[in-house]
């Protein structure tokens, strides 16, 4: 499998910052460039959904929050129980890897694009679903934390985080508007693979400036990081057979349980679990799952879904 | 260090080689995830070895 474009972007950030590369990237740009993927992402759902919606879409949507629940319920026994990290620390990372990274999900739909694989259009709305039952599992989880907990904060945090609100304001948008939205497509869908390619040039810099602290980390930390996508993967891979999703859908549902969390989570838990170690999750999820799957991970779940689904 | 930490890693070391070895028949990508195996059972045993010579080291003096 040839290396898709947009990756040689996030490998270019990566060796920049290692080479000690003077570039600077506005924090506004990024700021801009995550605005944008998530309205894009949302918007071409949302466009989807108006015409392709179907009854399907109940039980299979209830069946992606079910995974969503399931996914840290089996990274916490791994952290808390081998990893011997306290019950705070295992349960907010168990969160960041139950839900999803609208980045991956983005490089993984620009490799089925450039490769012609079709998938169910609708997939943002399982992106959306995906990211907060996690959120409420983790919380759960660390339970100890019951009398501190700000409900209404947490609330805020976990239905108005900036992912939330513009995915599914986009995709509520792309759903009303229909083909109204051609006078827009022009900026959210054709310049889509150039901004993901910016996105991932600031990303490879910050993925590599997080490799200092992988040392610290050790060596538990690494290998989960790689190994609880792989799984994540596999089972996603497992639920779309089951759901008789198309090729690409199951590639992508197998992103989606790969993926870490490394925006709406981390910002959840500072509210709900304040004393977990959010520089500890953050660099496992950034630092470790994010590269190991847009370089490595993405092609091998393309490889296992096909061989799943031939 | 954790011995249950470097079992861990060793572990999943191992399992994802040989993942990687098996989809190697069906691509490329196949070999990388072998490497990233051999990569994590590497960093475990000399994460391991660090450990347990520094650990001596203190012991002695």
């Amino acid at each position: 499998m040839e290396l898709d474009i947009v990756i040689a972007f996030f490998i270019l950030g990566a060796v920049a910052k290692l080479f000690r590369s003077n570039i600077q990237f506005p924090q506004e740009l990024y700021q801009t460039l995550t605005l944008f993927l998530m309205i894009a992402i949302g918007l071409k759902g949302g466009i989807a959904l108006s015409s392709h919606s179907s009854a399907d879409l109940i039980p299979q949507s209830i069946a992606v929050i079910v995974f969503g629940l399931a996914l840290p319920l089996l990274a916490f026994p791994v952290l808390f129980y081998i990893g011997n990290l306290n019950r705070a620390d295992s349960a907010s990372i168990a969160a960041h890897y139950g839900s999803v990274s609208v980045g991956t999900y983005a490089v993984a739909v620009a490799l089925l694009e450039s490769q012609g694989i079709e998938y169910e259009p609708y997939f943002p709305l399982f992106v959306v679903l995906l990211e907060m039952p996690a959120i409420a599992v983790g919380i759960a989880l660390a339970n100890g934390n019951k009398g501190k907990l700000d409900l209404r904060k947490l609330t805020h945090e976990v239905f108005c985080n900036q992912g939330m609100v513009l995915m599914v304001g986009a995709l509520i948008i792309g759903y009303w508007g229909g083909e109204r939205t051609a006078s827009i497509t022009p900026l959210f869908m054709d310049l889509f693979h150039g901004a993901l390619a910016l996105f991932l040039l600031e990303m490879g810099m910050v993925a590599a400036s997080r490799l200092t602290q992988l040392k610290e980390l050790g060596s538990f930390i690494i290998a989960f990081g790689i190994a609880m996508p792989i799984l994540g993967g596999i089972l996603g891979g497992l639920l779309g057979v089951a759901l008789d999703l198309s090729t690409g859908g199951t590639i992508l549902l197998s992103v989606l349980g790969a993926s870490a969390s490394y925006i709406a989570v981390p910002a959840a838990m500072r509210v709900a679990v304040p004393e977990a170690n959010a520089s500890l999750s953050i660099t496992s999820s950034l630092g470790i799952t994010f590269p190991f799957n847009v370089l490595v991970g993405i092609p091998c779940y393309v490889l296992i879904t096909q061989w799943m689904t031939t | 260090m954790n011995k249950s930490h470097y079992y861990f890693g060793l572990v999943v070391g191992v399992l994802i080689m040989a993942m990687g070895a098996a989809l190697s028949t069906l691509g490329t990508a196949g070999w990388s995830l072998a490497a990233v195996g051999l990569l994590i059972f590497a960093v475990s045993i000399l994460n391991h070895h660090k450990f347990s010579f520094a650990l001596r080291t203190a012991r002695v003096e």
